[in-house]
Formats: C-alpha cells, sequence, structure tokens
C-alpha cells in the first residue's frame, strides 16, 4: 500500500511514511532526470520506503517515437532509483514537434482506440522495453472522451499480451472510459489478462455535467468519488496477481491521506484476490 | 497511413476552435475531405461532442498555466483588455501548438503581441507601455529558447570568463543570448503591482479575477523608466530539456541609447570619451562607467579578443 506525491511539496512523504500506518513505497513523477530528484528520494528510502518512478513523458502509443536520449536518461533514472517496475500512461505526452513533457499538450492525449493504434502501441512498449532495465507497466490513461469503439480491455488485453509487459489499473480511468465511452469495464473483463496487472491505482476526481451525461474529470487534489471506491471494489477480487496499490493523493492533507489508506487496508483485506497484497496489509496492522 | 491522418484530426480537433465547432455542430460530416476512410471517419463519432469541448477548454487552461510563467506581467496586462483572458485562449490554438516545443513560448508570445496591437487602449503611450512590457517577456522568452537549442545541439557554449582587468579599453560586444527592453518602470514594481500570484496560481486568479483597467492604468502611470537586460544561463544542463533562468541588471532608460554602441568595435572607454565631450558632466560619466560595470560582471558583455 503506498502513495504518489510531489516531492518536496505536501504533504511530506517521509512523514507519512514515519507514522504508523503509513505508506509502505511512494509514488513520484518527476523530471526525467535523477539529479533533480534524488535528494528526495534518498530522503525517502532512508525513512525505509522503496520508490516507483512513474513519469509523464514517454509516449506509448501513436506514431511518435521516444527520443533516444529520453529513454537513455530513463534507464539511468530507474536504476538510480532502484524502481522495481516502470509503469505510465498509455497516452501521448508529445507530438511529431518534439519529445517532451505530457504538460506541452495540457496533459495526456488518449490513444485512438482501434487497431492501428493498437499495434502503433506495441511498437511503442517494445522501443521502451528495449531501453528500460526493469519490467514495463502501461496504464489506460484518463479519458475526457475516446476515439475508437474497440473496449478498453480488449485493447489493453492485446497490448499487455503482445508487447509482453505488464499491468496498471487506475480506477478513476476505467470511470471516466466508461462515463466517455457509454460502455462497461467489465462487459469484456475476459479479454484482460488479470495477472500481468501487478499495480492499482486510486485518486480523486470531479464529475462535470452535461446534457449528454456526466464527464469524469481526474483531480488528484479531490476526494475520491463513490463511482471510483465502487470500481475498486468491484476490481480487486479480479486481479491475483496485484503488488501495489496506490493512492494518488497529490495536494491532499497530512489526515486524508491517512484515512484513505486505512479504508483502502480493509477494502484490500475484504476483497483482495491477490496473497501478496493481503499479506503486506496484515503485516502492516498493529497486533491485537 | 490512416492512423497517422486520424492523429493530425485528433490534433486539430483539440486546438481548432472553428473545426471543433463544426464537429459539434454537425458530427463527422465535418471532417470529410482530410482523406480519412469510413473506418477512420466512424472512430471519431464515438467522441461525445460535449467532452471533447470541455476537454479542449480544460487542455488549453492547463497550457496556459504553464505559459503564464514566463509571461506573468503580459499575461495580467492582457486580462484586463476588453476581451480578457479569452484573447490568451484564442493563440493556443493549431499555429502555436504545431510550432517546436523549443520554440512555442515565442512564437505565442508573438502572436499576442500582434493581437494586443490592435486592442483599444485610452493612449497612444499606453499602448507602447503594454508593448514594451510584452516585448521584455518575449525577449527572455527567445534567449532561453535560443540557449537551450545551442545546448541540445551538443554545442558547447562560452565559459564564464572574469571581467578582464583592461575591460574599459577592449573593444565591447553584447553577450550571447542577452535582451533588453524598456520597463516603465521597474520589473519588481511591475510584478507587485500587476501580479497578486505566481506561476500557475497566477493563471488561475487571472481566470478568477483579471486585473481592472484602473489596476493597469495606475501601474503605467507609475513614470521610472528602465532598460531591462537579461541574460539567459543555464540552471540545469540536460540532454533531455535543459532548464534556464535570466539574469537581470536594471539601468536607467537613457542607457538605451549606449547599447547601440557597444557593437564589437568600440570599447566603453571610447563611449566615455564621446559622452565627455558631449557635455556629460563626472557624475553622469561615473554612473555610466558603474552600468557597463554591472552589466561585464553579470557576463552580458563580452570582450572579444
Amino acid at each position: 500500500m503506498g502513495v504518489s506525491l510531489s516531492l518536496s511539496a505536501q504533504p511530506d512523504p517521509v512523514a507519512l511514511v514515519l507514522e504508523e500506518g503509513g505508506p509502505r513505497f511512494v509514488e513520484y513523477a518527476g523530471q526525467a532526470e535523477v539529479e533533480r530528484v534524488l535528494p528526495e528520494v534518498e530522503r525517502i528510502r532512508a525513512a525505509g520506503a522503496p520508490v516507483l518512478f512513474h513519469p509523464s513523458y514517454i509516449n506509448f502509443c501513436g506514431t511518435f517515437a521516444n527520443s533516444p536520449a529520453w529513454l537513455a536518461e530513463t534507464a539511468r533514472h530507474i536504476a538510480a532509483v532502484g524502481s522495481p517496475w516502470f509503469a505510465q500512461d498509455c497516452a501521448y505526452c508529445f507530438w511529431q514537434e518534439g519529445h517532451g513533457y505530457s504538460t506541452q499538450l495540457g496533459y495526456f492525449l488518449p490513444p485512438i482506440l482501434n487497431e492501428a493504434s493498437l499495434q502503433q502501441a506495441i511498437a511503442r512498449v517494445r522501443e521502451v522495453k528495449a531501453a528500460v532495465p526493469v519490467t514495463v507497466a502501461i496504464e489506460p490513461p484518463p479519458m475526457t472522451f475516446v476515439v475508437g469503439h474497440m473496449p478498453l480491455f480488449t485493447f489493453f488485453g492485446r497490448l499487455a499480451r503482445e508487447a509482453d509487459c505488464a499491468l496498471l489499473l487506475d480506477m478513476g480511468h476505467l470511470v471516466s472510459w466508461e462515463m466517455a465511452s457509454g460502455q462497461r469495464v467489465l462487459d469484456t473483463i475476459a479479454d484482460l489478462p488479470c495477472d500481468r496487472v501487478i499495480e492499482v491505482h486510486i485518486a480523486g476526481g470531479k464529475l462535470r455535467e452535461t446534457p449528454e451525461g456526466p464527464v469524469y474529470v481526474d483531480m488528484h487534489e479531490s476526494t475520491i468519488l463513490d463511482d471510483v471506491w465502487a470500481m475498486l471494489e468491484a476490481m480487486l477480487p479480479l486481479l491475483p496477481n496485484v503488488k501495489a496499490l496506490c493512492y494518488e493523493c497529490e495536494g491532499m492533507d497530512h489526515a486524508t491521506v491517512m484515512a484513505g489508506l486505512q479504508r483502502l487496508r480493509g477494502l484490500v483485506r475484504e476483497r483482495s484476490a491477490s496473497p501478496a497484497l493481503v499479506a503486506s496489509v496484515v503485516q502492516q496492522e498493529p497486533a491485537p | 497511413m490512416s492512423l497517422a491522418l486520424q492523429e493530425q484530426v485528433l490534433f486539430e480537433l483539440l486546438f481548432d476552435r472553428a473545426l471543433r465547432e463544426r464537429f459539434v455542430q454537425d458530427g463527422v460530416s465535418a471532417l470529410a475531405g482530410r482523406g480519412l476512410g469510413d473506418d477512420a471517419l466512424r472512430d471519431f463519432a464515438a467522441i461525445r461532442p460535449e467532452a471533447l469541448t470541455l476537454d479542449a477548454s480544460m487542455r488549453a487552461g492547463f497550457i496556459l498555466s504553464q505559459f503564464c510563467r514566463s509571461y506573468p506581467l503580459s499575461f495580467s496586462l492582457v486580462s484586463s483588455l476588453p476581451q480578457g483572458v479569452e484573447l490568451l485562449r484564442q493563440q493556443v490554438d493549431v499555429q502555436t501548438m504545431r510550432t517546436g516545443p523549443l520554440q512555442r513560448l515565442v512564437t505565442f508570445g508573438t502572436r499576442l503581441k500582434e493581437q494586443v496591437q490592435q486592442q483599444p487602449f485610452a493612449s497612444v503611450r499606453e499602448r507602447a507601455l503594454v508593448i514594451s512590457i510584452l516585448d521584455a517577456e518575449i525577449g527572455m522568452a527567445w534567449t532561453s529558447a535560443a540557449l537551450k537549442l545551442e545546448l541540445l545541439s551538443g554545442k558547447s557554449l562560452p565559459q564564464e570568463v572574469d571581467v578582464p582587468v583592461d575591460w574599459l579599453q577592449r573593444p565591447a560586444a553584447i553577450a550571447p543570448f542577452v535582451s533588453a527592453a524598456v520597463l516603465p518602470s521597474s520589473h519588481a514594481v511591475l510584478k507587485a503591482g500587476l501580479c497578486a500570484a505566481t506561476g500557475a496560481s497566477l493563471w488561475r486568479q487571472l481566470s478568477r479575477q483579471p486585473l481592472s483597467v484602473a489596476d493597469r492604468q495606475r501601474v503605467l502611470q507609475q513614470h521610472d523608466p528602465r532598460i531591462l537586460v537579461a541574460r539567459a544561463v543555464v540552471a540545469q544542463p540536460s540532454r533531455c530539456e535543459p532548464v534556464t533562468e535570466h539574469r537581470t541588471v536594471e539601468l536607467p532608460e537613457g542607457f538605451a541609447s549606449l547599447l547601440g554602441h557597444v557593437n564589437g568595435s568600440a570599447s566603453v572607454a571610447g563611449i566615455l570619451q564621446q559622452l565627455g565631450q558631449a557635455g556629460a558632466g563626472e557624475t553622469l560619466l561615473g554612473s555610466v562607467q558603474a552600468g557597463f560595470r554591472q552589466l561585464a560582471l553579470q557576463g552580458m558583455l563580452c570582450f572579444p579578443s
């Protein structure tokens, strides 16, 4: 059980790690150059928590290839911080004009959900796998709208199998796709290789009402919506190999983060199909 | 290739407001004539139009919150114009977004300037003052982009050197990555008067509460013109995305005409001599020499051998 935070910002990752019931790992985005984050990462590791590097500058889809320089920097970063795997949203972070962070497009631009796009995504994942020294996990991104009719789990299931990579599922992102597409993720659960899901994310968001129905907007500094809790409760029993459950809580206060972790531990104990995840939660509980 | 075409159409739907409005109105028929086959067109039929509109708006907002870090004074001033922040949003379009990332801020600022020049102001002077502030920020964006381009192209940059002992006598030139613009007041005074917040917070604040015309005019009426000389320097090197910052020196407005003589052939001593012959007193000459020394110490002058 861990948290995703902005380094050098509140809430303080180390204060959370050192508190009883706090996160057992810290995930962060940060910049490609490891020197820019190493002091904060080493603070966290010295407090006893490993870190997971989860940036936003790799194209895991589309026709715009990743720069060798950026991939080399990523590999160097992963090795320096000891991130056990490398995960990021499967989305466009940059366009053909040049490699960069997703902020240059505002935020992630989701992949087109069709066969041609799937083939390019496989190529992009293989391109990254060839460069980094750890398992690559790809994550369906947040989707305000969708282009293409291939069901989400069909696209990502085939991507994971054919690129031979792991998966990370963000519960809010799944809700966003359902609202954007009008479809249900569980309708095609058979297409998802559930044993490849090694990490789960949960985070806050908001619903924007429109005449055609609600649109889910990913907002980590907001509370977790009921739809998202419900998605977690539905998915946990289906995922036998989850190694990490991460509460993305950038911008939330310390007390809210701790309360969120407590609720998540309860859900994991009740519903998770992953023995490793359940064991880690039980291990963290105070002795009776 | 169909996917490449689909990518371009998706990009245009997000950043071409006119196309997006036609799409919201007419659906996929708005995309006809772009070389997309029936299957490719059908993919776009999955888009909820109002969701696309919301996404485009949020996306532009996030991009502007990034741009605001480089154009804080300009953003604040533009928010006080009749079109307000909408004028800023209009510049986040396909033309700006299809500029390379290193040049994008410069393109945005240059296009914004063209629009601001056409806006109504109380006087020609007020328009000129607003443009001078925009020019200062464009200049810094330009030198920052030029420096990053040099770094990423693998070229070695001139090393920082001490000011030579005989700097007064040596021919002087403006150093690379230096910009200069005349401001109506010191940068700090303008910042304090125009920007109640910084960075992304300033964008959020201006979106909710634009600068008033009265506040704009009050700040611009403070008549204490300075020349802002800024030099882009490397803060954090990288082969991916170097970080640059600016060293700045502010000098009296009169220095602007003197900088025109710093062309690699004249020395500072020569410039001072000419000023003396034109009637400048010792106090003024001392002040001018001190100003040039400040520029030299900040690496804004170079002394080619």
